[in-house]
């Protein structure tokens, strides 16, 4: 069996592995949580309503009602005070404790508000879409498999982070937002930019507001400068030296980012496929044992083929 | 220091050490008014390059420097002053975040009665506890080390503005908010003479922009892709600050006057009273472009570009779309006019990317030239790529020689070229195309350079429109008129203006 701080030394390695800790502490916690916690609120909740339905009942007068009602409660409060000395805290005493509280002020009511808000919300259910795959998440496997089979699962998304749906679109928020929400969301396309985003780019350009087409233009204008040194850099390399095919690999690398960066139209991103192309095969016939430039220029003339069909 | 000038221009990072619009504008201001005598405060940062790149004027008696990164040092601080800092700097930080003039005006009489400075402020123990606190309130959780020196240069840049003697003058005319409008400010409270604050492009929303796409501030991505995490970053510091000094200007302004009514909307978001605002469109000397005759002799086809080689102004779009451009009219020639030494790498950036298209022959870098006049008259349509403008003087004067005009949807390029309400001349002197597209400026290049007819319409339109609006003489009369009455009496400038 692997120590505790193994387990998270191997879940860290993997991908995202912080949140994965993160989210599988809750996962503990909840499970961990519910088996004795709801034992003891059930119970609690059963004792309160049944002193009240024997008060109603005129089975005791209030005063008796009273006197049960407190009693039970200071006894309880001070077991759980007692327990929350020792050295080791379980933060289910201090739970408990809270809704013994609240027993105490409003009966049977404040015991079941009390559980209702000390229980965590139900945030690791709605994060899990219940479907076969992820039952198993909650069965006896290792902490460790249970972390990978987590992982997978976030990978072919059929499970969702609580909360996660709350943060709007960007192209929502270009669309809908007001003028100082769309330049937020552009300086977040800016600074995280990737291909999908530039459908938001080009959103803003049409927006109404002429900040937000400023904005939206600035950051266009500096990705397309980044990729055009980038590609400046590396053919001025290849110029240099020629005879090396790491030059020309690395030119059509660039060529090949610019052309699937989304800010190009079609046409000139086939023409800067067509000239990785044409890099790629340079590159090849340097070096013709490069299989990686080989794959690269096959995946490239498939490209190129599809878009000429 | 003069005695006595008639008007103290304020400009931050132009006028008279590098080109630009403002500084030209500014440059014009001057010369277009002989009997008035200016004094010029120039802001900048020590860094910065401080040789002049115009003959000053003979109106211009003198320019002073305001170094941003350098201020007063002040007496050295005792013990017992360490509440005083503390008082100080609390000012001073509502300075850099709430945009109070009040605030502002009692922060000038503090340092001043006080004798602080750089020492007492910035280097003492009590200036590091307030500068903690300030940063508990500002950027909690934030890098330490990043605020401390947001903090350093702001304090100090603040303390330069109030530091500095200032010329006695009749009127100070601040040529932007930000810093300028803070030392107009200054003048304003300190001195208690007008102030007029003149906004080209609205500095907040410039530095909005620009802090947007900052890569030399730490951004921690504490948001993610959430929009309304509003994570404190340090960018938010520096653009409060922005906002701020705009509202202490607007405050203390007497009148505000901008260009063009889509910035008036800008300028009432921020917090500039509607009693103040007025709009003056910049102004030309039409007689002298319109006298142009324009060069009948064959040549190829020919597209005009003016401006800085500098990423504000695209002119990678530029050089794309004249690729683009040659597939439909071939022959095509495209100059560009404006000078490389700002931003070199962008410059040399162009001309590769010049090479890697492969247009090498057909688009020609002049660098800057003594008179532009004489290729306004060999051109067929001027382009205009700029990603912001406020109200280029190159279209306006291209305009004026009978020029039509493909330009980006910026600034107010578009009341130029397709006329405004109540716009008496009717018609389009030109095409507006979306920013960043050179497919689209392709297009509209060649719709222009192939139908003679619709050029010189156009081109006519162009030239009616400038001569009946943007005449420099009109403008020069509301300049004095302005100068005049708040010279005189502090009256508001009003509706007078508009």
């Amino acid at each position: 069996m692997k120590s505790p701080a193994a387990v998270f030394t191997a879940v860290r390695s993997l991908a995202g592995g912080a949140d994965i800790v993160w989210l599988m502490r809750r996962v503990d916690r909840f499970f961990g949580l519910t088996n004795r916690m709801l034992r003891f609120v059930v119970a609690l909740l059963a004792w309160q309503i049944g002193v009240l339905f024997a008060l109603l009942g005129g089975v005791i007068d209030l005063g008796g009602y009273a006197g049960i009602h407190i009693l039970g409660c200071v006894i309880l409060a001070t077991w759980l005070v007692w327990r929350l000395n020792f050295p080791a805290i379980d933060h289910r005493y201090s739970v408990a404790l809270q809704i013994v509280t609240w027993t105490a002020v409003a009966g049977p009511f404040g015991a079941f508000v009390a559980a209702a808000l000390s229980f965590p919300s139900t945030t690791i259910r709605s994060m899990i879409l219940r479907d076969g795959g992820i039952d198993s998440l909650t069965t006896d496997c290792s902490p460790i498999e249970r972390v990978e089979r987590l992982h997978v699962c976030l990978l072919d998304r059929r499970i969702r982070l609580d909360g996660a749906s709350r943060i709007r679109p960007l192209i929502d928020v270009i669309v809908e937002g007001t003028q100082s929400e769309k330049l937020e969301a552009l300086a977040v396309v800016y600074r995280k930019y990737e291909a999908r985003l530039s459908a938001v780019l080009k959103r803003a350009m049409q927006d109404s507001d002429t900040s937000v087409r400023v904005l939206a233009a600035t950051i266009t204008a500096k990705l397309h400068a980044t990729y055009g040194r980038t590609i400046g850099d590396c053919e001025a390399a290849a110029a240099a030296k020629p005879g090396l095919a790491q030059s020309w690999r690395n030119l059509a690398e660039a060529r090949l980012g610019y052309a699937g960066s989304g800010l190009l139209e079609a046409s000139r991103a086939r023409a800067q496929m067509e000239f990785a192309a044409a890099d790629l095969t340079r590159a090849v016939e340097l070096d013709p044992f490069d299989r990686a430039s080989a794959g690269r220029l096959e995946s490239a003339r498939q490209q190129l083929a599809m878009w000429r069909t | 220091m003069t005695a006595g000038v008639d008007v103290c221009l304020i400009v931050e990072g132009g006028y008279p050490y590098m080109v630009g619009g403002v500084a030209s504008w500014a440059d014009a201001l001057m010369r277009a008014s002989p009997q008035l005598t200016f004094h010029v405060i120039a802001i900048g940062i020590s860094k910065q390059a401080r040789r002049r790149n115009f003959v000053l004027p003979v109106n211009a008696v003198d320019v002073t420097d305001i170094l941003l990164d350098v201020c007063p040092r002040g007496r050295t601080p005792t013990a017992r002053d360490a509440d005083r800092i503390k008082r100080v700097l609390r000012l001073l930080e509502n300075a850099l975040t709430s945009g109070d003039g009040s605030n502002f005006e009692d922060l000038i009489e503090q340092v001043r009665i006080n004798g602080f400075g750089q020492a007492a402020l910035l280097d003492s123990k009590a200036g590091w506890h307030a500068m903690e606190e300030a940063y508990e309130r500002l950027l909690p959780n934030g890098p330490l080390l990043d605020f401390f020196w947001s903090w350093r240069f702001l304090v100090r840049s603040v303390l330069a503005v109030i530091g500095t003697p200032l010329p006695q003058a009749r009127v100070f005319h601040a040529l932007a908010t930000g810093f300028s409008g803070l030392v107009g400010s200054y003048a304003k409270f300190a001195a208690k003479m007008p102030l007029v604050v003149t906004e080209h492009g609205i500095y907040t929303n410039e530095r909005r922009i620009e802090l947007a796409v900052a890569d030399w501030l730490f951004d921690s991505g504490a948001g993610g892709f959430d929009v309304a995490a509003e994570s404190p970053e340090l960018r938010s510091i520096w653009l409060k600050a922005f906002q701020s000094f705009s509202r202490i200007s607007y405050a203390a302004a007497d009148a505000i006057t901008t260009q063009y009514r889509a910035n008036q909307a800008l300028q009432r978001i921020d917090g500039a009273p509607d009693d103040k605002l007025c709009i003056v469109p910049n102004g030309i000397d039409v007689a002298k472009f319109a006298s142009i005759a324009r060069d009948a002799t064959p040549r190829p086809p020919t597209v005009l570009m003016i401006g800085r080689i500098v990423p504000i102004k695209d002119v990678r779009t530029f050089i794309m779309a004249v690729a683009l451009l040659k597939d439909i009219v071939p022959n095509v020639v495209a100059i560009l006019i404006g000078p490389e030494d700002e931003d070199p790498e962008y410059a040399a950036g162009c001309r590769q990317l010049v090479h890697q298209l492969g247009t090498d022959p057909s688009i020609i870098f002049l660098g800057r030239v003594p008179d532009v006049l004489q290729y306004l008259n060999v051109a067929d349509v001027l382009a205009l790529s700029s990603i912001s403008e406020a109200q280029p003087m190159a279209m306006l004067e291209a305009a004026a020689t009978g020029l039509p005009v493909v330009s980006t949807d910026v600034g107010s390029c578009r009341e130029i070229i397709e006329g405004f309400d109540d716009d008496p001349v009717e018609g389009r002197g030109g095409i507006v195309v979306e920013p960043c597209n050179p497919m689209a400026m392709a297009e509209a290049l060649a719709t222009i350079l192939l139908d003679n007819a619709l050029r010189s319409q156009m081109a006519e339109v162009m030239r009616r429109r400038v001569a009946s609006y943007y005449s420099k003489d009109r403008v020069t009369r509301i300049y004095e008129r302005l100068y005049a009455d708040h010279g005189a009496a502090g009256c508001s400038c009003g509706s007078t203006m508009s």
